[in-house]
């Protein structure tokens, strides 16, 4: 990895405490998360492009429902109302 | 200086995919516009939820398949955000100063989205975000 570059970066105590813990929850190190973090916040991503999927599924056209709808739906059922 | 990003509805992703939809050329459009003018498309873990709860329980797809299309948006050129830790009372804020009762999820969507830095949306429901201040809506 000789394309990197060692840098120190100041960062709070608590969120210094938690990266540590969630690296090791994760099996990963601080730098991968920091280089992650980083990526994902300038937008770094090599996926496919979004417009490659356009169209994709052949549904019934018909209007998507509300947010309050789809979650209504999903807490009465849940609830058994 | 940070790339300007606009949020993408759960409706609008739908539509995106949908074929079918009369909205999907003018979501096409929206996407295609972003693109050529470098700005970044965001949705978050929320939107994955919603667009798996909807194809599943509003157009009948099987749970294998609408998880597989939600598998391909995920590793799609969308970025992908999660609410901050700060998000919750973000999103208690905005509560306190919206008068309709029923817009809780789209609150906590918004809240999310300017955790984030992200103030505009493209969306087919612009009602739960009009009374959002500095909230900007896109219209498909």
């Amino acid at each position: 990895m000789s394309n990197l570059v060692r840098t120190t970066i100041n960062l709070p105590k608590p969120l210094y405490q938690d990266v540590h813990l969630y690296a090791a929850a994760k099996n990963i190190s601080v730098s991968q998360i920091i280089r992650n973090c980083l990526s994902r916040e300038l937008g770094y991503k090599n996926g496919k492009d979004i417009l490659k999927l356009a169209g994709i599924l052949s549904l019934s056209g018909k209007k998507v429902p509300s947010r309050s709808q789809i979650y209504s739906q999903y807490v009465k059922k849940k609830l058994g109302r | 200086m940070s790339k300007k990003s606009w949020a993408v509805d759960t409706n609008t992703l739908v539509y995106f995919l949908d074929k079918n939809s009369p909205h999907h050329q003018s979501v096409v459009d929206i996407f295609s516009r972003a693109k050529k003018s470098s700005i970044q498309l965001v949705i978050t873990h929320q939107n994955i939820l919603e667009l798996i709860q909807v194809l599943t329980s509003f157009y009948h797809l099987s749970l294998k398949k609408a998880v597989s299309q939600a598998k391909s948006v995920i590793n799609s050129s969308l970025r992908l955000i999660y609410p901050l830790p700060s998000t919750l009372s973000s999103y208690i804020s905005l509560c306190g100063k919206q008068p309709n009762a029923h817009y809780h999820f789209d609150l906590y969507l918004a809240a999310t989205f300017l955790d984030h830095g992200i103030d505009s949306i493209v969306t087919a429901d612009h009602k739960p975000f009009k009374n959002i201040a500095g909230f900007k809506i896109i219209k498909i």
